[in-house]
């Protein structure tokens, strides 16, 4: 069925590396926010979040941000959170040195 | 150049060594985030949105072509192949990761640099004139002053954890100030009293921010021996009188707005009593050795060459003549002259200079300016000292480089913050503005002829942009998650500061670059000659034809989007 509605996701930054990650279903690490594990409720999302945080030498300040869900397709409501996403959307100077791994 | 001594070499080195120490047991999970996030950022170590970020210090904006060379090699071998010049003379990079942060501070140690005391609640970066000891409407080069005041605040222990962050600026042009002095928590202004002394006025409580303010002065001279003694009596009384209780009220300016500049002098000098004759006191000897440091480079003796200058501005190399005139600072020794480069070139970030780049830079620095460069609060780069006769040598050379583009305050040289790009702070992208100004406003003859305007974009009430004090200033908001801006006119970061005014509601981001282009339309038909800039236009007719240009319906009809 499609549709849009509310859902929420855990986010954070790896405390290594830095990067943007995101929570998946079985509670691992993500790069990409295709793969988080969008949650229905803020309750649900803050309860994983209460979780993961007792982790914080993996992810840093680790929070629950609200993102529309259409189609299973997960987009965040902030502009903030679409960059995170997406990355900046200026010009780099050179590519990545290479994805952030969880 | 100042050069370090000892006691600096090891001070930085331990510094390294303990952060290492730090992030080390921060892997672990030994320390969380909140025990750790007060040690990175004495370390100038944020967390952004995508990254880490490493701000490093540089001095008010001295580097020498080592220095920059070893931030190539930073730039490549820890990030991503550029660094980003900030409006507090600074660097940053935006990708380091946590491991690596403690190499970069021991190849920064290398070179005599470091990232101590760009965050956190303590004195900041002494940032001052690019144009120090090569300004001719100089009266006395504050970079020793500057020197002094770095190692005074350096780990001063008993300003390590003030109410909020603390800024000072030195100026010493008797025309223009260079370095937005009077925003500052502290701007000292180099001046001779009546009876020919030499010595400091000094202004407090300026700042940018959610709350703008104008410096205010709180002591028309004070003799160079007591630069130290006074500025410690002003911190003493902030340190603690600041409101610790409300970060939004917690700066400088807060304390000096709510006490009254005429109370708030009075503490200083009742504090002052308790300092002038201590320790701080200076000699005239230990001014006139740092001083040494400065010396000016080993000139050769030449011809003045100002009458060449004016020549090489009607070269017939258009090119290389519009760059001579906008880009092209006169010097005060003969046979010199000033180079900027434009760190504003199309399709860059503002500020951002590439790993290449600084390579290239930094050995164009050896070839023609005695292995020095400056860098300005408006995220430019400067030679400093360049043989007249080599300037088009060196224009050729900075044109290979994509540095030689000639909009030196113009309107396109803009200041723009990293915005929501990067920044974690941020309400809105300021660098994709910038670009899109660029490329609206890509015609050098349409620049010129509108003369000098300042654009400065922020993408947040922070103002690390100076928004306030553009004559065009652009500040990103978030309305419910969707980026907007607003539109101030009529700012001055100059000796006749003054804050830029909102004119009305913000614009969506695809109004506003066209809100920016209906302001200057009004200000070319306004203005009473070509050669009336466009502030004293601004401040001739007043806010009401801009707002209403703005405002009116014909700006919507222009653009129906709206
Ligand atoms: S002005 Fe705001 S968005 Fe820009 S760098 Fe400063 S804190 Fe970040």
């Amino acid at each position: 069925m499609s549709g849009i509605s509310s859902c929420y996701v855990v986010t954070g930054n790896l405390t290594q590396a830095g990067s943007v990650v995101y929570l998946r279903a079985d509670e691992t690490w993500a790069t990409s926010l295709a793969e988080a594990h969008p949650l229905p409720t803020e309750e649900e999302a803050e309860e994983r979040l209460a979780r993961v945080r007792v982790h914080e030498e993996i992810v840093t300040e680790p929070y629950v941000f609200e993102a529309e869900l259409s189609d299973g397709a997960i987009r965040p409501k902030s502009a903030r959170e679409i960059l995170r996403s997406a990355g900046p959307s200026t010009r780099l100077r050179r590519p990545d040195r290479g994805a952030a791994t969880a | 150049m100042y050069r370090y001594d000892e006691y600096d070499r090891t001070l930085v080195r331990e510094r390294a060594a303990q952060l290492r120490g730090q992030i080390a047991r921060r892997v672990s999970g030994e320390l969380t985030e909140d025990e750790f996030k007060p040690l990175r950022l004495q370390n100038g170590l944020y967390l952004q949105l995508h990254a880490y970020m490493l701000r490093i210090a540089i001095p008010y904006g001295m580097l020498a072509s080592t220095q920059l060379r070893k931030l190539a090699h930073i730039a490549r071998t820890y990030d991503r192949g550029y660094g980003h010049f900030t409006t507090r003379q600074n660097i940053q990079f935006n990708w380091p990761e946590l491991e690596d942060v403690p190499n970069i501070l021991d190849e920064l140690a290398d070179v005599e640099m470091h990232a101590i005391q760009t965050s956190g609640n303590c004195i900041r970066n002494i940032t001052t004139d690019h144009l120090a000891g090569v300004a001719r409407d100089e009266l006395e080069d504050p970079r020793p002053f500057c020197e002094i005041t770095r190692q005074w605040s350096t780990f001063h222990p008993e300003f390590a954890f003030l109410p909020r962050k603390f800024k000072i600026a030195f100026t010493a042009g008797r025309e223009v100030d260079r370095a937005a002095m009077l925003y500052h928590d502290i701007g000292v202004r180099i001046v001779e009293n009546a009876a020919g002394e030499r010595g400091f006025s000094i202004y407090a409580g300026g700042g940018m921010g959610r709350t703008p303010v104008i410096a205010k002065e709180i002591r028309e001279f004070v003799p160079r021996e007591h630069l130290l003694s006074y500025m410690e009596a002003i911190l003493r009384v902030y340190n603690r009188l600041g409101r610790r209780d409300n970060i939004f009220k917690a700066r400088i300016k807060i304390l000096v707005n709510e006490t009254g500049i005429e109370r708030f002098r009075e503490m200083v000098e009742a504090e002052w009593q308790e300092t002038r004759e201590s320790t701080l006191r200076l000699a005239e000897g230990e001014i006139q050795e740092m001083a040494k440091f400065f010396a000016p480079p080993s000139y050769e003796s030449l011809s003045p060459s100002d009458a060449l200058l004016a020549e090489l501005r009607r070269s017939p190399n258009a090119d290389f003549a519009r760059w001579a005139r906008n880009n092209v600072v006169l010097h005060k020794q003969p046979g010199y002259s000033v180079a900027m480069l434009s760190l504003k070139a199309s399709d860059t970030p503002p500020g951002d200079l590439s790993d290449s780049q600084m390579d290239a830079v930094a050995d164009l620095a050896d070839r023609y300016s005695f292995g020095e460069l400056r860098v300005t609060h408006t995220q430019n780069l400067v030679l400093a000292d360049v043989k007249t006769t080599e300037l088009e040598k060196l224009w050729h050379e900075l044109r290979a480089l994509d540095l030689a583009t000639a909009n030196v305050g113009r309107l396109t040289d803009q200041i723009c913050c990293p915005g929501l790009d990067f920044c974690n702070l941020a309400n809105a992208r300021s660098i994709p503005i910038a670009e899109e100004i660029r490329h609206r406003f890509d015609d050098l003859d349409y620049l010129d002829d509108l003369g000098d305007v300042s654009l400065k974009i922020s993408g947040c009430i922070n103002a690390c942009g100076h928004h306030h004090v553009g004559n065009i200033g652009i500040l990103g908001i978030d309305k419910r998650g969707i980026e907007h801006y607003q539109l101030l006119v009529g700012g001055s970061s100059g000796y006749d500061a003054s804050i830029g005014k909102i004119l009305g509601h913000a614009f969506p981001r695809e109004e506003i670059v066209g809100a920016v282009e209906k302001v200057l339309k009004l200000y070319v038909r306004l203005r009473e000659s070509e050669d009336e800039p466009f502030l004293d236009t601004f401040r001739r007719v007043g806010e009401k034809p801009f707002r209403d240009t703005l405002y009116s319906n014909e700006l919507y009809a222009d653009h129906p989007q709206s």
